[in-house]
């Protein structure tokens, strides 16, 4: 017994180090249950004395080689995940390398931006990335949602108003447009902004000045502008809903994100992603997902788009009890049914419909003959009737890899895989 | 340079453990105590950032 601290005290202070040091157990006790209880505590390998010298430096030299291959591993990881992800968005699908090409040639510009796209896909994030990739990057980013505020508010947040201008302004208040000073200003629900207001707003963007809510004074606007809506501003327009002249002043370039549904490739990524980023944010260890939950996620229609996933692997990291997911925790089974024949693609145009129902189905039957194919693609080619370049086509369409579905190797891994 | 510490309470054992490691190339280091082992393997972390390849 050494002074102080034994055999295991020093196997555990290996473990706590910021890159953990391997550690090879020497031990007089050539039993399993030492064995095991060292293994178990993190040490990488054991011998049993006498130690033959060897035998150690060939094991030593082991352990070394794992760790580089665990720290190349992790290194390479890195590198994949920004090959997916553009300024924390995640995603490496056709249409969202086109959004990236578009944030990347306008940020340089100072052109006003309108992002288009349903509710949850990001918009946010979009108008971020322009900001950080531009010259302004170092000045405020304001966001403001124009939704569900009233015309009085919504106009006193963006233009301030000055002391006694109206009842209750008992001080002056800077609006956000004075305030983001030469930085960026997103107007999320732009569609949703109050008529008096959108005069106002189209005023700014005309003569680049504004004056606060009873104030006197021109005060010059010198930040960039960034529009979101989910709504359809041209049918707002026909309807008198929205000023057409507004609408071609934010309309300068115009960005569309598209629905996750249209980007499914992207899913089992951004899954992975979340999964992560809750893992550090819970101090989970969930591994990963196993081909059930990724099924799950391939057959669901997501009209809540990345938000809905996000929460849903929020919700899967909480309430799941083992180191694998093997179901996506309370995802509505009815959106999951409806999402190949139900309601969803009767309200899309005919050709829309006809797509995403193809895709679906595609989908449904490799995952699912995947699945029953333990991951063989020569299977899997033979029962669909196509070929086996097509079916990995088609996994790497949906982002998925044929080892996913490799239940027996899954059943082998060891209990931590590196890192 | 690839550094392993061996640490053991029997001194005659770790030295002649340590210099057999330091003939196949390896630096090491010979501890009996272990807290000293773990300020030393602390203070070589903290040191260098982290662990490089080869430490052990």
């Amino acid at each position: 017994m050494m002074p102080g601290v034994d055999g295991m005290g020093i196997l555990e202070s290996a473990q706590k180090q910021r890159r953990p040091v391997p550690v090879i157990v020497l031990t007089g006790h050539g039993d399993i249950d030492t064995a095991v209880g060292v293994m178990k505590a993190g040490a990488s390998d054991f011998l049993c004395k006498p130690i033959s010298i060897k035998e150690l430096v060939i094991r030593i030299k082991k352990v070394l080689e794992k760790a580089e291959l665990a720290d190349e591993v992790a290194s390479l990881r890195k590198k994949l995940e920004g090959l997916n992800s553009f300024h924390s968005i995640v995603g490496g699908s056709k249409k969202m390398v086109e959004v990236y090409e578009l944030v990347g040639a306008v940020a340089s510009t100072d052109a006003t931006v309108l992002v288009r796209g349903e509710t949850g896909t990001g918009k946010e994030l979009v108008a971020r990335a322009i900001h950080n990739s531009s010259g302004r990057k170092d000045d405020p980013f304001v966001a403001i949602s124009c939704t569900a505020m009233q015309a009085a508010l919504l106009e006193s947040e963006l233009f301030g108003h000055e002391k006694g201008s109206f009842t209750g302004a008992y001080a002056a208040k800077t609006g956000k447009f004075e305030s983001v000073a030469s930085g960026t200003i997103f107007l999320d629900e732009v569609g949703d902004m109050p008529p008096e207001i959108q005069v106002k707003l189209l005023r700014v963007l005309q003569e680049r000045e504004f004056e606060r809510v009873g104030g006197l004074k021109s005060i010059k606007l010198n930040a960039r502008v960034i529009a979101a809506t989910n709504r359809n501003l041209e049918k707002m327009v026909r309807e008198g809903r929205f000023r057409e002249d507004l609408y071609y002043r934010l309309n300068v370039v115009q960005i569309d994100l598209p629905p996750l549904r249209e980007r499914p490739e992207d899913i089992v990524a951004l899954a992975t992603h979340f999964l992560e980023h809750f893992n550090r944010h819970h101090e989970k260890i969930i591994e990963g997902f196993a081909p059930s939950a990724i099924e799950q996620l391939l057959e669901h229609y997501w009209p809540g788009n990345v938000r809905e996933l996000k929460n849903a692997v929020e919700r899967t990291v909480l309430t799941n009890p083992r180191r694998w997911v093997e179901r996506i925790s309370r995802l509505d089974a009815a959106r999951k049914q409806g999402s190949l024949f139900g309601d969803y693609p009767a309200k899309l145009p005919y050709l829309k419909a006809k797509e995403t129902v193809e895709q679906e189905l595609e989908k449904t039957y490799l995952v699912q003959y995947m699945k029953q194919e333990n991951g063989h693609i020569n299977k899997v080619a033979e029962l669909m009737g196509v070929s086996m370049r097509t079916v990995s086509r088609q996994l790497e369409k949906y982002g998925l890899d044929k080892f996913l579905f490799r239940d027996r190797q899954r059943e082998h891994l060891p209990e931590k895989l590196p890192t | 340079m690839k550094k392993v510490m061996v640490i053991d309470d029997d001194e005659k054992a770790v030295l002649e453990i340590a210099s057999m490691l330091e003939g196949h190339g390896y630096t090491a280091a010979a501890f009996t105590s272990g807290i000293h082992a773990i300020k030393t393997l602390e203070a070589v972390h903290n040191d260098a950032g982290g662990r490089r390849h080869g430490d052990t």
